[in-house]
């Protein structure tokens, strides 16, 4: 990073779960943090946590998939804080935890997961990278376990977590020179989503915990958000294509 | 049930179906829009192909013509859709019908185009196709390993690189060596394009 007025970045998902507790991890770094999500109230509940930890927490309304959206969300940062340094993309659509079968799963089910997933993270890219190349900032985008094993009961969910990756792979070699990294992490950790995901499915638990190096999910704010602070940091300078599993050691592959 | 292998997928994947003896029974050619304005087309293709009789041996090749490299900040939003979400939806659907077609004991080879990862750069909406259907390949290989059925991925940068069309065989070759069933191969990528990759 190569100014002294940030660091700044934007976490879209961030009303709840993984993506609040990205947020908030940034803010006890002194992050100014803005949460961006479609859901107001409990967008601007997070921005309050992040000031409480002791950064700055701001909301903007955002709907991933839209780019009039995700370009006003964008140009709502830099025109109050004078920049970015950091994207996260997190959101993913709230079709994710439900089971479906592949061969009926419709078509504007599939577009829901594409349009969060895959078209958020293009608009986000589009509309962030003149900002980031200014600031030599970095955007992480959260992919899964899922996005390398695949799943039974999860298979579009998989599939877009897959795609992230090559997301990332590519624009890490497009943005190497203007200094913006990219990287994917593969959480595994207690959420709001995983609720759901479990609650729907009663052998979940044990596939997921039974076998599981240290027994337990992560915890979104203490084990998840540290590890995207430091993609988004300058300490992680010379790390960029990568992505870091963030899960206890479950899925042991890079 | 036919050993020849039924071969779906779109026009430039003709060559591979030729290579393997069989003709190409095309998905249909739809042009999205940012709404997908397309996708009850794809459902009601998938349906009827899914309810054909079981075969074999089932590959899946859905290709776009002449993919061409754009780095994401030139490429728009027509572009993207085309490009990457309308690929996504066509393998998608692809797979789960070609999938479901497939016999018990049976083989599923689904071939993609995929770039040097070394050379990815341009090329982020067909790396992100390419490790979408890596993906699916593993759903579906765990859906229906219970029927014995099993799921691999050949992956080629040949069309990315503009090699000749003879560098097909080996893709051909790959695909062969998959249907075969030998050693009990599911789940896996064969990447196809020398050494470096």
């Amino acid at each position: 990073m190569t100014t002294d007025r940030y660091p700044v970045a934007l976490v879209t998902g961030a009303s709840g779960g993984v993506g609040r507790g990205i947020a908030v991890s940034l803010g006890a770094a002194g992050w100014t943090v803005w949460v961006a999500a479609r859901r107001p109230v409990e967008g601007q509940q997070v921005a309050d946590e992040v000031t409480e930890a002791g950064g700055q927490g701001r909301f903007v309304e955002c709907d991933v998939g839209d780019a009039d959206s995700v370009a006003a969300a964008i140009a709502a940062v830099v025109n109050r804080d004078g920049g970015l340094t950091g994207v996260v993309h997190n959101a993913t659509s709230a079709l994710s935890p439900l089971p479906v079968v592949p061969l009926t799963v419709p078509m504007d089910d599939l577009r829901n997961h594409v349009a969060v997933s895959l078209r958020g993270a293009y608009l986000l890219a589009r509309s962030a990278h003149p900002h980031l190349a200014a600031s030599k900032g970095s955007m992480v985008l959260l992919t899964s376990e899922a996005g390398f094993e695949g799943k039974v009961r999860l298979a579009p969910y998989a599939a877009v977590k897959g795609a992230v990756r090559g997301l990332a792979r590519a624009w890490a070699r497009e943005w190497g020179r203007d200094g913006v990294r990219v990287n994917c992490i593969a959480p595994l950790a207690n959420s709001p989503a995983m609720e759901v995901a479990l609650a729907k499915d009663s052998t979940m638990a044990e596939r997921v915990l039974g076998r599981h190096p240290m027994g337990y999910l992560g915890d979104p704010v203490d084990d998840i958000g540290p590890v995207v602070r430091f993609l988004l940091s300058d300490e992680a300078g010379y790390v960029t294509g990568a992505t870091i599993m963030v899960d206890g050691g479950n899925r042991p592959i890079s | 049930m036919s050993r020849i292998p039924w071969v779906i997928g779109t026009g430039p994947a003709v060559p591979i179906a030729a290579g393997l003896g069989t003709e190409l029974d095309e998905v249909p050619a739809v042009a999205f829009d940012a709404e997908w304005s397309d996708g009850p087309r794809i459902e009601e293709w998938r349906s009827r192909v899914a309810a054909g009789p079981k075969v074999d041996q089932v590959v899946v090749a859905v290709w776009p013509e002449s993919p061409r490299s754009s780095p994401v900040v030139d490429l728009d939003l027509d572009g993207w859709v085309s490009t990457m979400e309308e690929q996504f939806a066509l393998w998608f659907a692809a797979l789960a019908a070609g999938s479901e077609r497939c016999a018990d004991g049976g083989q599923v080879v689904a071939v993609v185009d995929r770039p040097d990862p070394m050379a990815s750069g341009g090329w982020s909406a067909v790396s992100a196709v390419a490790d979408a259907v890596e993906v699916m390949t593993r759903s579906f290989a765990q859906i229906h390993e219970p029927r014995g059925v099993r799921v691999n991925l050949v992956t080629t940068p040949a069309r990315l690189t503009g090699s000749p069309p003879e560098e097909l065989v080996d893709v051909v070759g790959a695909v062969a060596m998959l249907l075969s069933g030998g050693g009990g191969v599911t789940s896996s990528v064969v990447h196809t394009g020398g050494a470096g990759r």
